[in-house]
């Protein structure tokens, strides 16, 4: 049963998830300068990752809802396992990033291919990058989620019966991290013309984002169950 | 034994201001083994009722039960045994149908690919057929087939065979008749023509303003719903305690009286109890014009 959910996630997203995660594995093997903590380019795509994989796994579109909402798993297996293949997605690619740094894949291409000099002593250092990515990634998947999830509050497919204090607390988060989202990106942009690196901030950014991050993740099946078993499909 | 059951039960939509109460304390309930349909008009509550069976609507109040479950709670394992069709139902469009059925195939072990086979070509579909290169009575061929190939104990379907043709209709209703007389299904099916209800259900539930206001086993109905026609100058009280009154309409000199529970016995009563003058007729209705006097009653 799990299967067949996970096969079908596969299916709707995987045209668009397939070519970040190799653009992300390409930048990552290429990329001559070092990666920092924060790295554009690895957090746009991750953040493309995390949104592909929540729109495209979520999005069941006009009455294909009711047919996979009448099928034999319950709406808490399909919530559960659709959301479970977005973070293994997530995951897996990152264990990829770090097997490309930990077991020397990037440094053999780089000095191979370009003879960077910055290698071997870097060869642990870059994986601070995963940050970057973890954050990008999780944090937009998330939102993204909530955006969607919360997107059935408002007719003709509602949420019926959803107290008000939960709609509350979903819009607090949503705006939180539209705003975090937009901080981040400021920081990523000033962090991209200054060569030094952003030391002094890193603490911070993990309060900032890290503790949302893990306490979206406690909250999403919570939420997206509870969302799954209330809501309204349509015939 | 009642496989599907609703007591009291009541749905509204919009908000305060402007609120539609869509089902209205309906009951009913559909024995074992039976092909019960529910007929009524747009807006009568058909499909309201049919979405919170399977738990795709909450009722605001009321009870239902459908396998003995709440649908709310449905298991896992009595979601296996329901299989639904909806009107407006639409499978993923890059799906085939070989696609379809590998993704249904593993959810029910009871499928059917004998079935499934025989469907295929009465419907005259092959297994390479893209849901989005489908016409509209394809594509709903092909979500009837997916929900009869899961050989489930029970089949909720609203509205099922709109967009087939007469042919693929007919097929389809004796493929039903086959799954319910032969193997002990329950049936409950939703539909607008009166042709295919009348030739394939055994109980009817006729809804209106989201009511249930005539409902039984069709041939029962047909003997219990009658329009008594009386004429004459000095009818007097009419004695309407004698039987359930569907409609009444008085004229000058002559009364139009449609009944629920025409026996008879009553008749005699009613008889004896008009004067000897009263020219007294009654007629039977099929369902056609069952659903007329039902709806022209409460328009």
């Amino acid at each position: 049963m799990n299967t067949i959910i996970v096969k079908l996630a596969f299916r709707e997203s995987g045209m668009y998830i397939v070519p970040v995660i190799l653009m992300l594995l390409g930048y990552v093997l290429f990329r001559q300068d070092p990666l920092r903590y924060f790295d554009i380019v690895v957090t746009l795509l991750a953040m493309l990752l995390g949104f592909f994989l929540s729109w495209r796994s979520f999005a069941d579109y006009g009455n294909v809802r009711a047919f996979l909402f009448s099928r034999s798993y319950s709406p808490s297996r399909l919530f559960l396992v659709r959301w479970l293949f977005g973070l293994t997605a997530i995951t897996v690619t990152g264990l990829v990033l770090v097997a490309m740094m930990v077991f020397g894949i990037r440094q053999s291409v780089q000095q191979g291919l370009f003879a960077n000099g910055w290698f071997p002593m870097i060869r642990f250092e870059e994986l601070r990058v995963l940050m970057s990515y973890s954050f990008a990634s999780l944090l937009t998947y998330h939102t993204t989620l909530y955006f969607m999830l919360t997107n059935r509050f408002r007719p003709p497919v509602r949420l019926h019966g959803v107290s008000l204090w939960l709609r509350r607390l979903v819009t607090v988060f949503l705006i939180f991290y539209g705003v975090a989202i937009i901080v981040a990106l400021v920081f990523l942009l000033a962090s991209a013309f200054n060569k030094g690196y952003p030391l002094l901030g890193i603490p911070y950014l993990y309060l900032i984002f890290g503790i949302p991050a893990l306490l979206q993740i406690i909250i999403a099946p919570w939420f997206g169950i509870y969302c799954y078993n209330n809501q309204e499909i349509e015939s | 034994m009642n496989i599907i059951e609703m007591f009291d039960v009541c749905r509204s939509f919009g908000n305060d201001k402007e609120q539609m109460l869509a089902v209205n304390h309906l009951n009913f309930a559909v024995p074992q083994g039976s092909v019960y349909g529910l007929l009524g008009a747009n807006g009568a509550g058909k499909t309201t009722s049919i979405r919170m069976l399977i738990s795709h609507l909450k009722p605001d109040s009321g009870e239902i039960r459908v396998l003995g479950e709440n649908p709310a709670k449905f298991t896992e394992a009595t979601r296996k045994r329901i299989a639904y069709i909806s009107e407006n139902m639409q499978i993923p469009h890059w799906m085939s149908i070989e696609d379809a059925v590998g993704f249904c195939k593993p959810l029910y072990p009871n499928w059917d690919d004998g079935l499934l086979q025989k469907l295929l070509n009465l419907f005259n579909l092959k297994m390479s057929k893209r849901y989005e290169e489908s016409s509209k009575g394809q594509r709903r061929a092909m979500c009837i087939i997916l929900a009869m190939c899961q050989n489930s104990d029970v089949l909720i379907m609203d509205e099922p065979a709109s967009g087939l043709d007469t042919l693929s209709r007919r097929h389809f209703l004796s493929e039903i008749l086959n799954i319910a007389c032969n193997e002990n299904k329950t049936v409950l099916f939703s539909s607008h023509i009166l042709g295919d209800i009348e030739r394939t259900v055994d109980r009817v539930a006729i809804l209106s303003q989201g009511r249930r206001i005539l409902e039984g086993e069709l041939d029962s109905l047909k003997e219990t719903v009658k329009q008594i026609s009386l004429r004459g100058e000095n009818i007097g009280e009419l004695p309407q305690q004698l039987f359930q009154t569907l409609r009444l309409v008085k004229e000058k000199d002559s009364i139009q009286w449609v009944v629920t529970d025409y026996t008879e016995e009553k008749m005699n009563q009613l008889y004896q109890l008009l004067p000897e003058t009263t020219n007294i007729e009654t007629e039977g209705f099929n369902l056609e014009e069952l659903f007329l006097v039902v709806n022209s009653e409460r328009q």
